[in-house]
């Protein structure tokens, strides 16, 4: 390698490779995939569907168009398999928008006409999908949803990529040993496995013709960078990676199959451990030398103009069964991979337990402490691993834990949790007992509740949710009956299937060692707050139920003391045991009756009370609240207060917050900082870096006094509204790359590709006096 | 007690994780004070009585870890000493570490240290006019604090300030003054000039040349500690 790239040469290289991505506008290659489908859907109509599915993706495999940047020093791309639909950092992204279904034809206005795909072009397509038995399937799960779902009382979608492989086999001893394993045995599931694994050597080959290709008109030192490139190529053919570059090269040619597999839609796939599956291929590579390498892993996962492959997650860090830290020399390659190429994806993760080294923490200082610079979202393994235990999880693999998506944890390579499957809006539902079923929105009639009385709110809410979750859980098990027709052999060779015998789909044979779906529970602060400040409403005003009621269908129009009661009533946020507590019931009641439901394989519902974005598009179809919150302002993030709410600084939020009940939250959860940087005083990012853990990780995380199972997700901004606000009005000034990093839940977004009202929405929640320190 | 500010912080105001009091009302006015507002009560700042300050503190005891506890700042707490102790006793009786930070000008300095572990007070200057000109206090009453805290043998953490032009010049006249007394339970930390308050100020800034350099902060170590003086960074 060293005789091939000078110093510095790679990470050039990188960074011209990524300036090449983000000039890239159109996303075509996910249509060219359906197309490709379709045109071979005939060819291979009478063979089983799994096999079917497997022979389609060998098509597309064929059939997608490849290229090679003279900046490139591996072959792949992700970009042909995803369509720019994912709301968030897409700058026409409105909190009105919302359509109450997950439509799986909308993608089709994704693509814009033009000489290579005219209308008629795209039409076809799209009549053609129309009629696939999973579009009609989840039409009719909509259809009849769609009462609680036009104004959320609860949303379920189908649940497309959001697991992590687990590549470390074929890594290690080739996709030719899984393709042998799977010739092994008999079935139509392994039949298929074979068949889309094989789509490894198509991609191989055809990567090998562009090379011979290019070597007849490049110039010398490109020659040796190919030459090393189709050595390595041919080594990976069939057999495992002899060293790092052969281990980055398979794994991000597994990725694009992967991915390609679920075009349009496979967002929120997670890389795992990515310290721990590449360490062992380091060799005797330096840090520096294996940093940039990871480089160019880096650049791979952002696909065109806005990086629109968003939710991949990166995690390194963490502990053993026994305790031990699993960081190592890649560990930190991989922090200074990310922080000299800075990003906007994909994501990354650290993973902390109590016996992580100081120097860890110092090395992230640099990552918190520099403006518009990517931050690390954190997670807690000593907390994580009790409640993975706690939920079933066999100890061997717990450390295995990984994150789909933004937080949910999952065991690589042998969980399908479905995660994102079903969504609830808990003060919807208040909404619903007060107003009879009524829309305190639109007036509509969404559905039946029993009579109440104010003074037994409680009893009446939780009836009601319950009858809401009855319907929340056919609809979403629904949803991934109907998904299960769009089999997925080649992930399933990397999720257990070999093992298990099944797709990972499958709805009626379990494909993977672990299963379940998860339920994002949207408002628990603002619930929480409702509750007491209706119990001090009925304390003051015993007959008052039509007063409140006519104040929540006027949105406090003409009730404007009554909201200013309502306000003073204790909020979360402030450690005040009355509310706290509260929301802690709430917490452990809503959990308990999702675990208590069965998904499509019989398998428990994972509460997960996370809102990504969420807080805001379904805040918007929430009235007025009995806290005082008004009609469509958004909801408290995650397990956050309510923006404005927590005034007495971050050790009181802190305080609220650890009464919940985390051993709860198996399906994950969601919690954010905004921190002022004006308290660090270190002069270094080394000294930041520890005060960062003194003052926020460790109290959080790992405070000895915390009886119970301790918070486990954290992610921070660490920057004010005023300096946002500079960046908006100047970009050429403080962001003059185009790129200034920030965290949106799970994620990171560049600042400035987002829609006005996610920008917003950012600097609102960045909410400093609920984190000041003294 | 009138509070202006409170919240949590780590090892900066004493020993672990503390919760900080900030205790409106001062009898100093200096020049380069970083929480001016705190230097009159006024209506927006929150009253507690020491029983509230007990409750509250007994509230937080899962944030008092490392050897936390509460910390009285100010503003200047000891102006209110009668509540001070009350909420000082109470603290202690309810097994709460304490800590005060005071300006050392309390008469009653030693009757309050009685319920405080750990004793953290500013020593500014010791030449009573400049003293007096850039804080509007005369220093007696702070030396005769300060030689009766030695005496006593008690813990104590002098914090001295660092502004080039009000006290830069000086590292001889303060380990002279200093080391006149039995220091073995005296720390001593040298705090570098900084305007993170600036902005806060309604009326003119009156400090020109306030920053030290890295030259003058080593002068006062070199004098400390050739006179013996037991220095400390946090």
């Amino acid at each position: 390698m060293n005789k091939i790239y000078a110093q510095g040469t790679l990470t050039e290289m990188a960074k011209a490779l990524y300036q090449e991505e983000r000039k890239i506008k159109r996303l075509d290659g996910w249509f060219l995939a359906k197309e490709t489908e379709m045109l071979n859907d005939e060819k291979y109509q009478n063979c089983p569907d799994e096999v079917k599915k497997a022979h389609l993706l060998c098509e597309v495999l064929k059939a997608i168009p490849l290229s090679l940047s003279d900046n490139a020093i591996f072959v792949g791309a992700q970009r042909d398999a995803f369509a720019k639909s994912y709301a968030l950092i897409n700058p026409s992204f409105t909190v009105e928008g919302f359509s109450g279904y997950c439509d799986p034809m909308a993608i089709y206005n994704d693509i814009e006409p033009n000489d290579e795909f005219p209308e008629s072009r795209i039409d076809k397509v799209r009549a053609f999908t129309s009629k696939t038995k999973m579009v009609e399937m989840l039409n009719k799960t909509y259809g009849k949803a769609e009462t609680y779902t036009k104004e959320v009382i609860f949303f379920v979608e189908q649940v497309t990529g959001h697991v992590i492989p687990d590549f470390r086999f074929a890594l290690k001893h080739g996709v030719d040993a899984l393709i042998e394993e799977a010739n092994s045995k008999d079935g139509e599931f392994y039949e298929a496995v074979a068949i889309a694994l094989g789509g490894v050597k198509i991609l191989i080959d055809r990567y090998l013709d562009l090379i011979a290709e290019q070597k007849k008109t490049c110039t010398e030192t490109r020659l040796a960078q190919l030459n090393y490139l189709e050595t390595s190529l041919k080594n990976i053919y069939g057999g495992g990676a002899n060293n790092l570059y052969e281990a980055i090269q398979l794994y991000l040619l597994l990725w694009e199959i992967m991915c390609m597999e679920q075009a349009p839609n496979p967002y929120a796939f997670s890389v795992g451990n990515a310290d721990r599956i590449f360490e062992p291929y380091r060799g005797d590579l330096t840090r520096e030398e294996a940093a940039e390498l990871f480089k160019h892993f880096l650049v791979f996962y952002n696909v065109g103009d806005r990086s629109w492959a968003i939710s991949q997650n990166v995690l390194i860090g963490g502990r053993d069964v026994d305790g031990s830290d699993l960081t190592s020399t890649m560990t930190y390659a991989i922090m200074d991979a990310y922080y000299d190429m800075n990003l906007p994806q994909p994501i990354l993760s650290v993973k902390l337990h109590k016996n992580t080294p100081a120097k860890l923490y110092e090395e992230m200082g640099r990552f918190f402490f520099s403006a518009g610079v990517l931050t690390p979202s954190l997670f807690n393994d000593d907390a994580l691993f009790a409640v993975l235990k706690a939920n079933g999880v066999d100890e061997a693999d717990i450390p295995d834990y990984s994150v789909a998506g933004c937080q949910e944890p999952l065991i690589m390579g042998q969980d399908n949790a479905n995660t994102t499957n079903s969504w609830l809006n808990l003060p919807k539902v208040l909404e619903m007992v007060l107003t009879g079923g009524y829309s305190a929105i639109t007036n509509d009639k969404l559905m039946d509740t029993d009579g109440y009385e104010l003074s037994d709110i409680r009893t009446a809410f939780y009836n009601t949710l319950e009858k809401v979750v009855d319907e929340m859980v056919e609809a979403a098990n629904g949803a991934s009956t109907a998904l299960a027709e769009l089999k997925v052999p080649f992930l399933s060779a990397f999720m257990g299937g070999l093992k298990y015998g099944a797709d990972m789909r499958d709805t009626k044979k379990q494909g993977t060692k672990y299963n379940g779906s998860g339920c994002l529970v949207h408002g628990l602060t603002v619930l929480a707050d409702s509750f007491i400040a209706i119990d001090k409403f009925v304390e003051k005003y015993p007959d008052g139920k039509d007063m409140l009621v006519a104040a929540i269908k006027n949105n406090f129009e003409g009730f404007e003391d009554l909201r200013d009661f309502l306000l003073s009533c204790p909020k979360f946020g402030n450690n005040i045991a009355e509310v706290d507590d509260e929301a802690r019931e709430i917490a452990i009641r809503v959990s308990n009756l999702l675990r208590s439901k069965k998904n499509y394989l019989g398998n428990p519902f994972r509460p997960d009370f996370a809102s990504p974005s969420t807080h805001l598009t379904y805040g918007y179809w929430v009235g007025a609240t009995p806290d005082g919150r008004k009609s469509r302002d958004m909801l408290g993030y995650g397990v956050d207060p309510l923006y404005g709410e927590a005034a007495n600084g971050l050790g009181f939020r802190m305080l609220s917050n650890m009464k919940l009940p985390f051993e709860q939250f198996n399906g994950g959860y969601a919690s954010h900082l905004g921190i002022d940087p004006k308290y660090f005083k270190g002069a270094t990012y080394d000294e930041k870096g520890i005060e960062f853990f003194q003052n926020i990780v460790r109290p959080l995380f790992f405070n000895e006094m915390k009886e119970g199972v301790s918070p486990f997700y954290l992610y921070v901004n660490v920057t004010t509204p005023e300096t946002l606000r500079k960046v908006l009005a100047n970009p050429a000034k403080y962001a003059p790359s185009g790129v200034y990093i920030m965290r949106i839940h799970g994620t990171f977004v560049n600042f400035l590709d987002l829609s006005p009202e996610i920008q917003a929405d950012i600097i609102t929640r960045l909410d400093l006096q609920s984190t000041t320190l003294c | 007690m009138k509070i202006f500010q409170k919240g949590f912080n780590f090892s900066q105001d004493g020993p672990g994780n503390r919760l900080v009091y900030h205790v409106a009302g001062c009898n100093m006015h200096c020049l380069w004070c970083a929480n001016p507002e705190g230097l009159r009560p006024n209506e927006k700042h929150q009253d507690y009585t020491p029983e509230q300050i007990v409750a509250e503190a007994l509230s937080c005891r899962m944030m008092f870890f490392d050897g936390g506890g509460v910390t009285f700042t100010g503003g200047e707490a000891t102006l209110y000493a009668d509540d001070l102790i009350a909420a000082l006793k109470g603290l202690k009786d309810a097994g709460i570490h304490t800590a005060i930070e005071t300006n050392g000008t309390s008469e009653r300095l030693m009757e309050i240290l009685t319920y405080t572990d750990y004793l953290m007070m500013d020593f500014k200057h010791f030449d009573d006019a400049v003293l007096k000109q850039y804080t509007g206090i005369d220093g007696s009453i702070i030396r005769k604090n300060y030689e009766a805290i030695c005496k006593s043998g008690r813990q104590c953490h002098i914090r001295i300030p660092l502004i080039q032009e009000f006290n830069g010049t000086s590292p001889e006249g303060f380990a002279e003054y200093l080391s006149g007394q039995d220091t073995s339970n005296v720390v001593f930390e040298f705090l570098r000039y900084h305007e993170y308050g600036k902005e806060k100020w309604q009326e003119e800034y009156k400090i020109t040349n306030g920053f030290v350099t890295n030259e003058t902060v080593q002068a006062f170590q070199d004098a400390f500690k050739a006179h013996g003086l037991n220095y400390i960074t946090t």
